[in-house]
């Protein structure tokens, strides 16, 4: 029903492993080690050749394994709630019992860098991470924006982005290079760029790879946006989908029905969920998820000043009406038949607004479905509801489309 | 004829049994506009001085609705606010002031209204931090905002000299709301938690001169030594709801400090009554007594709600824990930890404002009373 896999994720396995590694050599390196938020500028650490480390990332790998709910009872068992976000539940759990975690948990922090554009929640996690490591936290406050840019927030933003070189020298005792940030902060726009040319090769028909393979290629985007290998990797997967779209090899050997994903994946059901699609004909061929790291810094105005206007306006820290716009236009442009959001337990901020959202695409004939899951805790997914749900909307599309085509 | 000790309970009661009708009271004796605050960090003042109301809603004013529609893991406070004005409530309320307190909050600002419904709303983005460099000509900026949109839907000026008077009156306010506390610390028992709750509660939705008057009646009712103090708690956490503090009460406890959302935070904290007035407020919201939804290096939470246990001699510390609410759930752990390392018994009780599990908590809380004794 598949096509075959990508290379490039043979590539990318290998890549995040020498990432997750990097972390744990660092201090035999004498390289400093910092947890970072997804939503942070991670070019200011590989400017200065600090070892970035996303908790984050963490959660999804143990998403993924199937180690989330485990991990999250461990944090629970604790005091944590259980209505509380699983990837910090999992942090958690993985600090207390780390042979749990696929790759033996995370290694210490030198010092914390958080950016409350993904969500306020990752600002009281990294506050007990603080407490926890005994360690400097530094934190980026990126006011949230409901609609038209305010001229005060944007220099508000652009003072903290200024100062933090020096807040780095401070604690690393390095010097700090403006014009290694310089070519950081190139190359960062250049591997943004190129997964822009991944995601947008999904215009065509057949869709050469589908949103679940763009979940498990994005590791670099997010990780390593400012080095030569997240160009790297990147580029190899640009020719690699440009010769399927040459050969007219689809990421499903039928496909019928494209569709839309809104919100983190479910890590543990990726594949379930992409076989199920696939069996239907059906292929996701954009996600607002991986579409969100598309968006890097302009040319103009200066580097510091661009990379901070970029980080304000990232996905979760715009309002509603910016998301709508977003998810019709990629709409359009992939030629998707209906969008399917993912109600994430976890995610407060991507998730409250998406009904609205849903309706305002349906009332202007965009079909939208949602269902309720969890990123990463395996606890919270109710399988059956699932493909009862899934299955219904790709019948209802197939029959917009092809009224004697319904399964 | 009631004692006036006995009228002012009796107002701020009935103020808080039925909220709307209350704000509908005043608008119709004051021919004025009543501005819808969603909790908790909304400058108050700068409505004040427009010849506003402002109404801090809690969204448990009104039973939910079928037509709320909030998603399951929205907290009870958002899905009242929610449901309240999706089901058309709150009609008295004339615009709306939504602080960007939380995740939350935040989408509820774009998410909650109906296309049909026009009434005027300010997203009252502030700094997540006094912290930063650049926070206070941020939020002076933001203040200056609200300042003028505040003149525009009052269709009065904001002047420096109503902002000035507006500051002293909220300062007042805050200063009587501190001498209930300490009277409770004090003289443990000397307000029940139904009436602290009550004194509370009525002054987010009363204009603050009323208010404050009923707070001085109350603070002129002599103590009752009669009562029978079986523990001394402090309470933290967002909110309490009116059958908790009469299990409370029912079981001996006796409130000798709070750090609730919906009390000490709100309360604390004056403004400099003289100077630049947007700018004095400005700084009262950087200099906030530490709240999980604000982050401070300099003064963080943990340790000041055991600073202030310790002050409050407090023999138990319980925490009330909003359903669904991440910033608070997040402290839950280390607070826990730290305050039985100080040998202070800790309880953690769920509260949701609309599906309350009223029997556990009487039991839990009465254990929690009989425990050490």
């Amino acid at each position: 029903m598949k096509a075959g896999r990508l290379e490039a994720a043979t590539g990318m396995k290998e890549l995040m492993l020498r990432h997750f590694r990097a972390g744990w050599m660092a201090r035999e390196e004498g390289r400093r080690v910092a947890f970072i938020t997804s939503g942070a500028p991670v070019e200011f650490l590989h400017a200065m050749d600090i070892v970035p480390v996303y908790p984050e990332n963490h959660g999804a790998v143990c998403g993924v394994a199937r180690a989330g709910g485990r991990l999250c009872q461990a944090a629970e068992e604790r005091g944590y709630s259980r209505d509380l976000c699983s990837y910090w539940k999992i942090d958690w759990g993985a600090r207390v019992g780390p042979a749990e975690s696929p790759v033996g948990g995370l290694p210490a922090p030198d010092f914390l860098l958080c950016a409350n554009n993904i969500c306020r929640t990752v600002v009281k996690w990294y506050e007990g991470l603080s407490r926890y490591y005994r360690v400097p936290l530094l934190l980026l406050d990126l006011p949230f924006r409901h609609a038209e840019e305010v001229p005060a927030a944007r220099e508000y933003v652009r003072e903290q982005f200024r100062r933090l070189p020096g807040e780095l020298s401070r604690l690393t005792g390095r010097k700090w290079s403006e014009e290694r940030f310089r070519e950081t902060v190139a190359l960062s726009r250049k591997a943004s760029a190129l997964w822009q040319e991944c995601i947008d090769a999904n215009a065509v028909r057949p869709a050469p790879f589908t949103a679940v393979d763009q979940f498990l290629m994005m590791g670099p985007i997010v990780t390593m946006r400012g080095t030569p290998e997240a160009v790297e990797f990147y580029r190899g997967l640009r020719e690699e989908l440009r010769n399927r779209i040459r050969g007219g090899e689809g990421a499903v050997k039928r496909e019928n029905t494209r569709l839309l994903w809104d919100n983190l994946p479910v890590w543990h059901q990726l594949r379930s969920i992409s076989d199920f699609l696939a069996e239907r004909e059906a292929v996701l061929v954009g996600a607002t998820y991986t579409h969100a790291w598309t968006e890097r810094a302009p040319e103009s105005p200066p580097v510091m000043e661009s990379l901070a206007d970029a980080y304000a306006r990232v996905w979760l820290n715009m309002g509603l009406r910016h998301r709508e716009k977003v998810i019709r236009r990629m709409a359009t442009f992939l030629s998707a038949d209906g969008v399917i959001f993912h109600a994430n337990r976890s995610c407060k901020p991507y998730s409250f607004g998406q009904a609205e959202v849903a309706a305002r695409l349906h009332s202007g004939g965009v079909p939208c479905m949602l269902v309720d899951g969890d990123m990463a805790d395996e606890r919270d997914f109710a399988e059956g509801a699932w493909r009862t749900r899934l299955g219904a909307f790709i019948e209802q599309l197939d029959r917009r489309t092809d009224p004697g085509r319904a399964k | 004829m009631p004692s006036g000790v006995e009228w002012a309970f009796r107002f701020a009661s009935e103020t808080c049994r039925n909220p709307a009708s209350a704000v509908s009271r005043w608008k119709r004796l004051s021919g004025r506009k009543a501005a819808g605050c969603i909790p908790i960090y909304v400058p108050e003042e700068v409505l004040h001085a427009a010849g506003m109301l402002p109404v801090t809603i809690w969204g448990n004013e009104f039973p939910p609705s079928p037509l709320g529609g909030a998603p399951p893991f929205v907290c009870s406070v958002g899905a009242g606010v929610v449901s309240a004005i999706r089901s058309g409530k709150w009609g008295e309320i004339d615009a709306w002031i939504f602080p960007s307190t939380c995740d939350t909050f935040q989408n509820a600002f774009e998410a909650l209204f109906p296309p049909e419904d026009g009434r005027p709303r300010f997203p009252f983005v502030f700094p997540a931090t006094g912290d930063t460099p650049g926070a206070a000509e941020y939020m002076l900026d933001r203040m200056e905002a609200f300042r003028e949109w505040a003149g525009e839907i009052s269709g009065r000026e904001v002047s420096e000299g109503a902002m000035e008077r507006s500051v002293r009156m909220y300062n007042e306010n805050r200063r009587i709301f501190g001498l209930i506390e300490e009277r409770m610390t004090e003289s443990p028992g000397s307000f029940s938690g139904m009436e602290f709750l009550t004194l509370s509660r009525a002054g987010m939705m009363l204009p603050k001169e009323g208010h404050t008057e009923i707070l001085r009646a109350a603070l002129s009712r002599p103590n009752d030594a009669s009562r029978n103090v079986r523990a001394k708690m402090f309470v933290t956490g967002i909110m309490a709801t009116p059958s908790v503090m009469k299990a409370m009460d029912a079981a001996g406890a006796a409130i000798v400090g709070n750090d609730l959302a919906l009390g000490h935070r709100y309360y604390s904290g004056s403004a400099d009554e003289t100077g630049d007035m947007p700018l004095s407020l400005a700084r009262r919201h950087l200099r906030r007594d530490p709240c999980s939804t604000l982050h401070s290096s300099v003064r963080p939470r943990i340790e000041e709600v055991l600073r202030m246990v310790a002050g409050s001699g407090a023999d138990r510390l319980l925490l009330f824990r909003m359903r669904q609410c991440e910033p608070e759930a997040g402290d839950i752990p280390e607070l826990a930890s730290a305050s039985r390392e100080r040998g202070i018994p800790f309880l953690c009780l769920d509260v949701d404002l609309h599906a309350e599990e009223r029997a556990s908590a009487k039991v839990r809380i009465e254990a929690f009373v009989e425990m050490g004794e």
